[in-house]
């Protein structure tokens, strides 16, 4: 299912790189500030009270996609900020970061399927599962997970 | 029990590096100011996001 989950958002970029999406690229949606809190109360509910891996969960998640893709998908504006020695100094080490994360996931998973045993060779699943089978561990996975997303979403900026 | 000294060393070297963003922005820039950066171009937009989703989506649906 990640595999799919990937391939279809590649095939997304590389069709927006390529200009294959024939529609007219759209300009940033300005959206009501009540409307994303009360998606977001929403999305923090059903996450939270629903049994997990529940049909609430997938249905709740799947129509989070259209509304990400709509907050994202628009018309870049301006010219680019300059790069500062500081800026590409910080993007190669989040990168060296993210790619030990990966790579250290990567083997844990292969000795894992090798051995047999996901107890030594825990992935990141594995370790995090137990937490979220708790109310308390997923209320606050829950939080860290909104929070990024409206971060990333960038919600609030240019509403001044 | 390897794997997770090397989670732990990502994660206490990921803190350092934000902080470092916080306390000392001449040698690291600001974690926000480096996401704010990647969200101006369209396609780490998409990439960001569905990584972001599909986190939401492995961890409550897997």
């Amino acid at each position: 299912m990640d595999a799919v989950i990937f391939a279809i958002g590649c095939l997304i970029l590389i069709a927006d790189w390529k200009k294959w999406i024939p529609w007219q690229m759209p300009e940033r949606p300005r959206i009501s500030i009540w409307l994303i809190i009360l998606v977001i109360a929403i999305s923090f509910s059903v996450l939270l009270l629903t049994e997990r891996n529940g049909w609430q969960d997938r249905v709740l998640l799947l129509s989070l996609v259209p509304i990400a893709f709509t907050m994202v998908y628009y018309r870049d504006h301006g010219p680019k900020p300059g790069s500062t020695k500081q800026m590409a100094r910080t993007k190669w080490v989040w990168m060296t970061l993210a790619l030990l994360m990966a790579v250290s996931e990567l083997f844990a998973f292969i000795f894992a399927t090798v051995y047999r045993d996901d107890s030594t060779f825990p992935t990141i699943s594995i370790l995090v599962n137990p937490v979220l089978d708790l109310p308390l561990g997923r209320a606050i996975f829950l939080t860290l997970w909104l929070l990024i997303g409206v971060g990333l979403l960038q919600i609030g900026r240019h509403r001044k | 029990m390897i794997p997770i000294i090397e989670y732990a060393a990502v994660l206490v070297l990921g803190f350092v590096a934000w902080i470092m963003g916080r306390l000392r922005p001449d040698v690291l820039a600001p974690l926000g100011d480096l996401v704010g950066r990647l969200m101006h171009h369209r396609n780490t937009r998409l990439a960001l996001v569905l990584v972001w989703w599909w986190l939401g989506w492995h961890f409550f649906t897997a």
